[in-house]
């Protein structure tokens, strides 16, 4: 399997739950956002920690920077969790245009820089990584747990 | 290997860069309906200098001054290609663009060669210096499907100017030997479908699925499209030149490729995954079903007669609609993200800059416009009532546009931040 199609398939997978949550808040269904909302935060912070753990340290090996790329998509990624604790907030306090509103620049920013580590990041490792590689780094990321 | 990858994330432009084309349009916008108010029905004669001066504030005022802020900001972000010093070039190229138009559409009224000269001048300046720049960066990066359209694009409106200016020269008395007919429909090929089409299908590529959680473009379908399109128009050219007999069908199958993505891309958005439908994916649906209106009264014409009026008046509210839709959308997320990058503690949210109702009453202003100015074509006055729907539509993108920089600056002047290092944004 490559790196890129395991990482697609849970940004694809955060894409499919966020939908979700922002469908209840659009219907004004807090406990229902609340839940689908916990099951994206969940499965977004999984997948960071996923990349922050093993992807971006075995990346930073393949290219010799740290302080390139990869902390550019830590930043994002901090960015990412700032913006949950207010939609959380928006939840708490029941306000359905303050969570639709933030839900559309989480949107763009998670859709922004999805796509930056699909079309660079991922192809990179796809295409300097040897088969036995990329299985091993796959298996070490199916492994992280929150 | 790493170093000629075009890696360059951290390089987004200054949001002025991208919010001052976006005014600039937008006061393009609000000029273009001043003129269709006062030249009313004797834009419908499209050799009269007034139908010239319009056209030419809607394609180089209005978009292609959007189409370069847009650019700026979508270039680094989502292709990795960093433009160095975005800031000098943006303003040089925006002063240039702005002069150019109105020289070009004051010439059309007054024959001056001066006038021709400098609209030649400025144009040349603003159209080829930023397409270069951006061209020469696009060529070497590994390419998306949203890239290489980008990229061709960009060429088009390369040959688009260069076409553009041979015209003017024509105008201008200069004796060249080519037939200004030719000359005139293949500027008008290439702009239409060279530039504006390509860069919306290309925009569609990129934005569709990422804005709206829709299933992704067919990969093969995405790469090849835009290639296919630009070949096409090439050959388009060469027939107008050595086979007039097959321009029409060359030309039409152009024209039916567009209206399949159009098509495809309204199916896209029926099955977007997010349940709200804003105001900017029914500016995406109605510019579509626009294009589609279009290609059917194109083919329509073939057989009857319509007043060609309809079928330019479908054509710029394909892309005039996609303006808008991007707008609303890029704008608010745009204040947001650079201030909250910056780190500042009261960052207004974006349904705080562009509220989604507020962007649904300029869709109905516009689409008002759009029916109304259909109309114009049997019953005149509508002309004038059209022209001030259109007038309200640009001025409220104006008015969104200007608060969203009065708001980014006071906060940027007046706000608490967090002080912290990070990378420069």
């Amino acid at each position: 399997m490559e790196i890129s199609q395991y990482l697609i398939t849970d940004h694809r997978e955060c894409d499919n739950l966020f939908a979700r949550a922002e469908a209840a808040a659009a219907k004004g269904d807090f406990a229902l956002t609340k839940d689908e909302f916990l099951k994206f935060a969940d499965e977004t912070l999984l997948h960071f920690k996923k990349e922050e753990d093993e992807f971006f340290p075995k990346f930073e090996e393949l290219t010799g920077s740290s302080d390139g790329p990869t902390m550019v998509m830590k930043h994002e990624h901090e960015q990412v969790r700032g913006l949950m604790g207010k939609m959380a907030e928006a939840i708490e306090n029941e306000d359905k245009d303050a969570y639709l509103s933030l839900a559309e620049s989480m949107m763009i920013l998670l859709q922004q820089h999805n796509m930056k580590e699909e079309q660079m990041l991922y192809a990179m490792a796809d295409r300097v990584l040897q088969p036995n590689g990329k299985a091993e780094l796959i298996e070490k990321m199916k492994e992280v747990a929150l | 290997m790493f170093e000629n990858s075009g890696l360059s994330m951290d390089q987004a432009p200054p949001i002025v860069v991208v919010l001052r084309f976006f005014l600039t349009g937008s006061i393009f916008g609000i000029v273009a309906s001043f003129m269709l108010f006062f030249y009313g029905k004797s834009v419908t004669n499209f050799s009269s200098a007034q139908a010239l001066a319009l056209t030419h504030t809607l394609t180089l005022g209005v978009m292609a001054s959007f189409m370069f802020g847009a650019l700026y900001q979508m270039l680094p972000v989502l292709c990795g290609v960093a433009i160095k010093e975005p800031e000098t070039l943006a303003l040089r190229v925006n002063y240039a663009l702005i002069l150019g138009t109105i020289f070009l559409s004051i010439s059309f009224f007054t024959a001056n060669l001066i006038l021709y000269i400098l609209a030649a001048l400025s144009l040349a300046y603003a159209l080829f210096t930023s397409s270069y720049v951006m061209i020469k960066k696009l060529k070497t990066i590994s390419h998306s499907s949203s890239s290489r359209g980008m990229l061709l694009s960009l060429i088009s409106l390369v040959f688009v100017a260069i076409l553009g200016l041979l015209l003017l020269s024509l105008r201008g008395g200069f004796n060249i030997n080519i037939d200004y007919l030719a000359l005139k429909s293949a500027h008008f090929s290439f702009g239409l479908f060279g530039w504006i089409a390509l860069l919306i299908i290309s925009v569609s590529f990129q934005v569709i699925e990422m804005f709206y959680v829709t299933p992704p473009y067919n990969k093969r379908y995405a790469n090849y499209l835009p290639q296919i399109i630009i070949t096409l128009l090439f050959i388009n050219l060469f027939s107008a030149i050595f086979a007039p007999a097959i321009l029409n069908i060359v030309e039409y199958i152009i024209i039916l490729l567009v209206a399949l993505h159009a098509g495809l891309t309204l199916i896209k958005l029926k099955q977007k995954k997010r349940a709200v439908t804003d105001a900017t994916i029914l500016f995406w649906a109605f510019g579509m079903s626009s294009y589609i209106l279009f290609a059917f009264f194109y083919t329509l014409s073939q057989f009857i007669t319509i007043p060609t009026t309809i079928v330019v008046t479908l054509f710029a509210y394909f892309a005039l609609s996609i303006v808008f839709a991007m707008s609303y959308k890029i704008v608010p997320f745009l204040v947001w993200f650079h201030l909250n990058a910056k780190g500042y503690f009261e960052v207004p949210m974006m349904h705080e800059i562009a509220h989604p109702k507020y962007a649904r009453v300029n869709l109905y202003f516009f689409i008002t416009s759009f029916i109304l100015l259909i109309l114009a074509n049997f019953i005149t006055i509508f002309w004038q009532i059209g022209s001030i729907s259109l007038l309200i539509s640009f001025f409220m993108l104006f008015f969104i546009l200007y608060s969203a920089i009065k708001k980014y600056f006071h906060i940027l002047n007046t706000g608490k931040r967090f002080e912290f290092n990070m990378p420069k944004i």
